[in-house]
């Protein structure tokens, strides 16, 4: 009965084991998280009944509150922020429910630094703006959005999700932009967009798109207001 | 060597790899399986039959219990909604609009089940706590309570004065409620958490689901499945028969799996399959129509509409703000019920009669 | 091990070859361990590692060894198929349902197989040292275990979780 595994001795220390019964019982009530879920923080949500649950976090949802309503006071003010999204997607393994409230969070956080600029080129804000487009009846409003704000323009999350969206809704020359776009202005990681960019290609050269796909132009075109369009150069002096 | 055991390495181990590097797989990355958005076939646009995608009605359902494996909605052939929220089932009547509750668990256990019997009169309701109740629902009173489930019942089944009980622990309990030793068999081949079950309108079979990913098909009088299939990669809760080809069934599959799959239930064979890129909550045959409708939970939340045989898809109708949990049909069969975690219950025309008939059997 | 399954040739002959390895080994008792480490091509680090302790259950491989007839105890409680089989698909539908908390496998990714050896084990040139290829601060999950008449298997997953 009690032969404890071995690997329980070695190696991976400093984590206890879960066993996979406690989360496979209730396996539909789990969405999966492309970043992953943790096993022990799943096996801690599930351990509690729905009534016991309600009595559990309430308060703990309280502090949440009260440190994003402090917020405007830290360095970082993102912070807690992300902490309450991730305690929702740990306490919450559904995902968007009327008792998560995830989308609610999402939207507060996502609109509350949309004019933050030293938040621009930020990927953990960026990926709330992520998480959120999944809830989205338009995401490519989103994107678009997010485009004309230069939210995540130096980002290569910002131009794999999108060409991503784009590719699975069957506007892949508008994808293939996408990432021209992202590769032209040095997006970092630059290598793992360029990787994506060639898994992509791949992807294209086997199943062509079809003649009648949208094309461009995908993003907005920024027009700077009172751009030169013709006459003298510059500085000249009318 | 103490310290070696207690690091778990004997000493006279050796830790060898197999060098050669792997091959590149030759496949191109699948995008799916890197972004839950799975490809959204449209609707075929050439207008088949229109269906209305607003709700006739919504009702505030506080304390839904966002749980797949709980059958929390049923509606009765006397046009009574009954609906669990947490520890009380409430009754609506669809007639009136009236509103009543009908019993409150206690001690910490909540409904996991209700089912109306056959001909409206009275409601089975499972607890967490592995009760099984039976309420006389114009008197508001209980009748009898059939205890002994170790663990609790999420799923219930009515056939005539039969009612089947599905159990966390697999079991699925047949019980005579008319006699005071209820219990009269056991169908025992689930290996973990039952939480779909369907009596055939005939009561010559019974169809069972489970969190172990089978079906099972049983013969009302054997306590070993006809078929047991595994074709499904996730739990199974979703089942309906067909009301117009009696040994046809339909099952559909949870998250991992997102199919639903067709059975004639005399030969055992799967005669249709359609993957429908969600998890498969409900299912629900149209009485009036060649269609099915199902609902879904991740990541699309929607209710769909098919055409069968053909498997075409009528319409998706972006029914909630998450997942739709339970379904049930009115008894005239026009009108859909739909509970979702965003705490709404919802009423769909979306079999509008437009005077025809109910389909029969055969 | 079918429970991989793999429609590219290359990686089925891959497979092949260190099946037919491993096969030698379990029969003759040699290993106590198989791993199977799946690594990011571009980082480097070890993201999945699967692990299958494998107990030989007494008697069976001293039998199949020494030949001797006395040695050679016939398991008095031969284990029905049906029940193997129930067992083994159980820790299928686990490994499936892993993709429930696993974090998705992003980029290019490349697989080790490992094996822990009793120290006099006899390993073709292929087989060479190696370190344990664990993770640091990994999610730990311990699936199903299941047995025949000559070994029992138990499986312990570990994974890192990504960047939220």
């Amino acid at each position: 009965m009690s032969i404890i595994p071995s690997a329980q001795l070695e190696g991976q220390v400093g984590s206890s084991i879960v066993q996979f019964s406690d989360i496979e019982d209730y396996k539909e009530n789990i969405q999966p998280l492309r970043e992953g879920r943790s096993a022990q923080s799943l096996a801690n949500a599930l351990a509690v009944t729905p009534l016991q649950a309600k009595d559990l976090r309430s308060p703990e949802r309280q502090e949440f509150e009260k440190r994003i309503s402090e917020a405007s006071e830290l360095d970082d003010p993102i912070e807690p922020y992300l902490e309450y999204i991730k305690w929702i997607n740990n306490a919450f393994p559904q995902g968007q429910t009327s008792d998560s409230g995830l989308v609610n969070i999402l939207e507060r956080c996502t609109s509350q630094f949309r004019d933050a600029s030293f938040y621009k080129d930020d990927p953990r804000y960026l990926k709330v703006w992520m998480q959120y487009a999944k809830y989205s009846d338009a995401p490519k409003e989103i994107f678009t959005y997010l485009a004309r704000k230069e939210i995540g323009k130096n980002l290569s999350l910002f131009y794999e999700e999108y060409a991503s969206y784009l590719e699975v809704n069957n506007c892949k020359n508008q994808a293939n932009e996408v990432y021209q776009i992202g590769i032209s202005v040095n997006a970092r990681p630059l290598e793992r967009l360029k990787r994506r960019y060639s898994e992509f290609s791949e992807r294209l050269a086997r199943n062509p798109p079809d003649a009648n796909e949208p094309s461009s132009p995908v993003l907005p075109i920024i027009r700077p207001a009172l751009a030169l369009k013709g006459g003298p150069l510059s500085a000249d002096p009318i | 060597t103490s310290v070696a055991e207690a690091c778990g390495i004997a000493l006279n181990t050796r830790i060898l790899e197999f060098q050669p590097a792997a091959p590149q797989s030759s496949k191109p990355v699948d995008l799916r399986s890197q972004y839950n958005r799975p490809l959204r076939p449209a609707a075929n646009a050439q207008a088949r039959r229109k269906v209305p995608t607003g709700p006739e009605r919504v009702l505030d359902a506080p304390g839904l219990i966002d749980d797949y494996y709980l059958n929390l909605l049923d509606w009765s052939c006397g046009n009574q909604v009954a609906v669990a929220l947490e520890q009380t089932v409430y009754i609506w009547s669809a007639s009136t609009g009236s509103v009543s509750s009908l019993m409150d668990s206690t001690n910490g256990t909540y409904v996991s089940s209700v089912r109306w019997s056959g001909d409206g009169a009275y409601l089975s309701v499972g607890l967490s706590d592995g009760d099984v109740q039976i309420w006389d629902v114009e008197d508001q009173t209980k009748l009898r309570s059939m205890s002994g489930h170790s663990a609790r019942v999420g799923v219930l089944s009515w056939d005539k004065h039969m009612l089947s009980s599905g159990c966390r622990d697999g079991s699925i309990w047949n019980h005579d409620v008319r006699v005071a030793q209820h219990k009269v068999s056991e169908f025992n081949n689930h290996a973990a958490e039952v939480c779909g079950l369907e009596w055939r309108a005939d009561g010559a079979q019974l169809a069972s689901g489970g969190n172990d990913n089978v079906v099972n098909i049983w013969d009302a009088r054997s306590s070993t499945p006809k078929f047991t299939k595994t074709n499904h990669k996730a739990a199974v809760k979703a089942l309906a028969w067909c009301p117009w080809q009696t040994n046809l069934l339909a099952s559909g599959g949870g998250s991992q799996d997102k199919h639903i799959h067709f059975w004639n239930s005399t030969t055992g064979a799967r005669v249709n399959s359609i993957d429908t890129g969600s998890q498969v909550t409900s299912l629900r045959w149209s009485s009036l129509y060649k269609e099915i409708v199902s609902s879904h939970g991740f990541p699309n939340n929607y209710l769909s509409i098919w055409s069968y045989p053909t498997l075409t898809k009528n319409v998706d109708i972006q029914a909630h703000d998450s997942r739709v949990l339970h379904t049930a049909l009115s008894p005239d069969g026009q009108t859909l019920a739909t509970c979702a975690s965003d705490e709404n219950l919802k009423f769909w025309k979306i079999f509008e009669s437009m005077g025809r008939k109910v389909a029969s059997a055969g | 091990m079918n429970m991989l399954v793999t429609i590219d040739s290359e990686v089925k002959a891959y497979i092949k070859k260190i099946m037919g390895q491993l096969h030698k080994w379990l029969v003759s008792g040699k290993i106590s361990k198989l791993i199977v480490a799946i690594t990011s091509k571009d980082t480097g680090e070890v993201v999945e590692r699967w692990q299958f302790d494998v107990q030989v259950l007494s008697g069976t491989v001293s039998a199949a060894e020494s030949g001797s007839s006395e040695s050679a105890k016939e398991p008095d409680h031969s284990k029905p198929q049906e029940e193997i089989q129930k067992e083994v698909q159980a820790i299928i539908r686990q490994i499936t349902a892993s993709v429930t908390f696993l974090p998705v496998l992003e980029g290019r990714c490349t697989f080790n197989v490992l094996v822990y050896a009793d120290g006099d084990v006899q390993a073709p040139v292929e087989w060479v040292d190696s370190d344990a290829k664990t993770i640091k601060n990994a999610e730990q999950v311990q699936l199903r275990s299941f047995s025949t008449d000559k070994h029992k298997i138990d499986t312990l997953v570990a994974y890192s979780l990504g960047d939220a």
